[in-house]
């Protein structure tokens, strides 16, 4: 099914060529008990996810806390070993590359910005120290004063003073240092950018000012996105595609007109109903859906469609029967029996 | 309705022997019985230590209300020696954090906690207060609550724990619910069902709520009023429909544009410029002024008072000195 779509979109657009496909990708965490520290069980937090990136795009993540949208963005980039799948990025699978190979092959291409700017950053390093480091290792740039004007350019880039470098990172707001974050992340010039909850951390007016900045920098840098964020309405503004997790399955995958004017899976209608919104008069065209529960345990899901427990639109073949992911037309992509 | 609380130009600083930081420099609020009023505003802007002032539970040494007055019922809490204090905090106005973790005990089960609050202040034996306990939680959602107090804080969710909290701050049919940033560490889902609970119990109940949040979003959808606070102080108070559909302090229309719409439709989004301002370096005039898209010279030299434009209308701008409503368009 999901050959049959590359076809489709290859008749298309030549020139939209995936940046990363990842297939039936897994990651379980072992759950270690007594004394001889036997793995008593797994925790399913990515459990098979497909999902491909097109070059340039912006694709959302969006999922509540425990879905599993971090460790996939983690494991994308390597920082976790996947249990199984693929993930071939340029066309290359770099699911079992090793550290020095990965270095070699990747890492320069694929960056990752971090969600908590004062955790994220050494604070016993200087801004330009933090700078250096990236393109150090990967032996960019003749000499340090090379490199030195690469930093105050970078520095320039995201819109903070050059002559900051000898700052330290408290000495930042965290606006700035999301910043520095970012100029961090472009060092190397990658062409994939993960942002684990990039803004979540900020205050609105300067999580308005750094989504602006990432907005142009994709635009300059023709850079693409995967935006992980549980945050329903930042990634309708600053994605074009969106996936919707619960408990590390892909439940939804699509244009992002299409997940929010038209949702498929009850999940994704829930979650919408449920984001608190501004305008008041809007307030009575809507319904809110509440569901009732909570997230159930990744250790143990639900056996079936792994949201039956919680889905207001239940019926029997749910709790048996694992829904497929499967698309609706338009590459409109969704796993739920109510569309089978 | 007559008022229930009264702040009248509240000040609380922070004194140390090198320098006087004003967290809260002169703050008016009033709510009326029943009411659900929001107090916004960005970190560092004041709120949180406003509701902490009123509740009397202000960081000491070091944090001091140097001035003004709250009123409740009448009575000014700020003249309240501690013991006094401890009679109505809990019974009159309860709290709700944000981080419901920590604010629970954890080497106590969450009936524990719940009985010893009642026990306190209405003065039940055990065998009642551990009843009353059961019915709380029942009317907070949880299907099982005989087996839920025994439970240990770190047995529950996140979403759980909040609704303990909120059975806890319940538990004596306070006047006044402070609700500080309730659901900013809740996920949606969750979010809308503690939303949905607060909002039945202040109609059930009549409580007021003062909702302190960074959340313009959860305030629509809640509070009937709204105050907006920057580096301190008021700069806007309006009516919940009034201000999302004309914000008149540039602030305030700087908030609102700031954030993305689930409904979509802005290209780009309208942020301001700059942070705000640490209490020890306020700029002198406006302090809104460094980031503001409309400042001229006077707000530079000169302070704003909080004008009245009607009756429930109040805004800190000189764009509105003389009762006029033109100055400020939006974008």
């Amino acid at each position: 099914m999901q050959q049959t779509v590359t076809k489709m979109e290859k008749c298309e657009a030549k020139s939209q060529v995936n940046i990363l496909e990842v297939r039936n990708l897994k990651k379980y965490f072992p759950i270690k008990s007594g004394i001889l520290q036997k793995t008593t069980g797994h925790i399913k937090a990515v459990d098979g996810i497909n999902l491909e990136v097109k070059r340039g795009e912006t694709l959302g993540i969006v999922g509540e806390s425990g879905c599993g949208k971090s460790t996939m963005g983690r494991t994308l980039i390597r920082l976790y070993e996947p249990t199984e799948g693929e993930i071939i990025f340029n066309g290359n699978d770099i699911t079992h590359l090793s550290e020095s190979q990965l270095r070699k092959l990747m890492r320069k291409q694929m960056q990752m910005i971090f969600q908590d700017p004062f955790a994220s950053l050494n604070p016993r390093k200087t801004l330009g120290k933090i700078l250096h480091e990236p393109l150090k290792t990967h032996q960019l740039y003749a000499d340090n004063y090379e490199r030195s004007e690469r930093v105050a350019e970078l520095l320039e880039t995201v819109g903070l003073n050059r002559s900051f470098t000898n700052r330290y990172p408290h000495e930042f707001s965290g606006g700035q240092r999301q910043r520095i974050g970012i100029a961090r992340a472009l060092a190397l010039q990658p062409e994939l950018i993960i942002a684990d909850e990039a803004v979540s951390a900020l205050d609105v007016s300067i999580q308005a000012q750094i989504i602006n900045l990432m907005e142009d920098l994709q635009e300059e840098f023709n850079l693409t996105y995967i935006f992980i964020s549980h945050d329903l309405s930042v990634v309708r503004h600053i994605a074009s595609r969106v996936g919707v997790m619960y408990l590390g399955n892909l439940v939804e995958l699509a244009n992002k007109e299409d997940i929010y004017i038209e949702p498929l899976h009850p999940y994704t209608k829930a979650l919408l109903s449920a984001v608190p919104m501004i305008r008041k008069k809007d307030l009575s065209k809507r319904e809110r859906i509440v569901l009732r529960g909570d997230l159930p345990s990744p250790s143990n899901p639900p056996s079936g469609c792994v949201f039956h427990t919680r889905c207001p639109a239940k019926m029997d073949i749910c709790r048996e029967v694992i829904p497929t992911f499967k698309d609706c037309g338009s590459s409109h992509f969704v796993a739920c029996h109510l569309y089978e | 309705m007559s008022a229930l609380l009264e702040v009248k130009n509240l000040k609380t600083y922070f004194v140390s022997k090198k320098r006087v930081v004003p967290a809260v420099d002169g703050v008016d609020i009033t709510i009326r019985k029943g009411e659900t009023v929001g107090l916004v505003g960005e970190s560092g802007c004041g709120k949180s230590m406003t509701s902490l002032s009123i509740i009397g539970l202000v960081p000491s040494p070091g944090g001091k209300i140097v001035d003004g007055q709250i009123l409740l019922d009448g009575v000014n809490l700020v003249d309240l020696s501690e013991n006094n204090m401890c009679k109505v905090r809990g019974r009159d106005i309860a709290m709700i954090f944000q981080e419901p973790m920590t604010s629970l005990n954890p080497v106590l089960t969450v009936g524990e906690q719940i009985i010893e609050v009642i026990m306190y202040h209405l003065q039940l034996n055990r065998s009642d207060a551990t009843q009353k306990a059961i019915n709380l939680l029942k009317m907070v959602g949880f299907p099982r609550a005989d087996k839920i107090i025994k439970e240990y804080p770190h047995r529950l969710s996140g979403g759980m724990r909040q609704r303990v909290m909120i059975a806890m701050a319940m538990s004596c049919n306070p006047k006044l619910l402070i609700a500080d940033e309730p659901t900013t560490a809740l996920d949606v889902t969750i979010q809308a069902q503690v939303l949905e609970l607060m909002k039945e119990l202040s109609r059930k109940f009549e409580t007021s709520i003062l909702l302190v949040t960074h959340d313009l979003g959860v305030v629509s959808e809640l509070a009937e009023r709204v105050i907006v606070m920057y580096a301190g102080q008021v700069v806007e108070e309006a009516l919940v429909d009034d201000i999302f559909d004309k914000p008149y302090h540039p602030y305030t229309e700087g908030l609102i544009d700031s954030v993305p719409l689930i409904e979509g439709a802005i290209t780009r989004l309208n942020s301001i410029p700059g942070n705000v301002p640490s209490p020890e370096e306020m700029p002198k005039g406006c302090r809104f002024a460094p980031r503001c898209r409309v400042a001229f010279d006077r707000c530079y030299s000169e302070e704003p008072t909080l004008q009245s434009i009607s009756t429930s209308r109040f805004v800190r701008c000189f764009l509105y000195e003389e009762g006029e409503v033109n100055g400020c368009s939006r974008l």
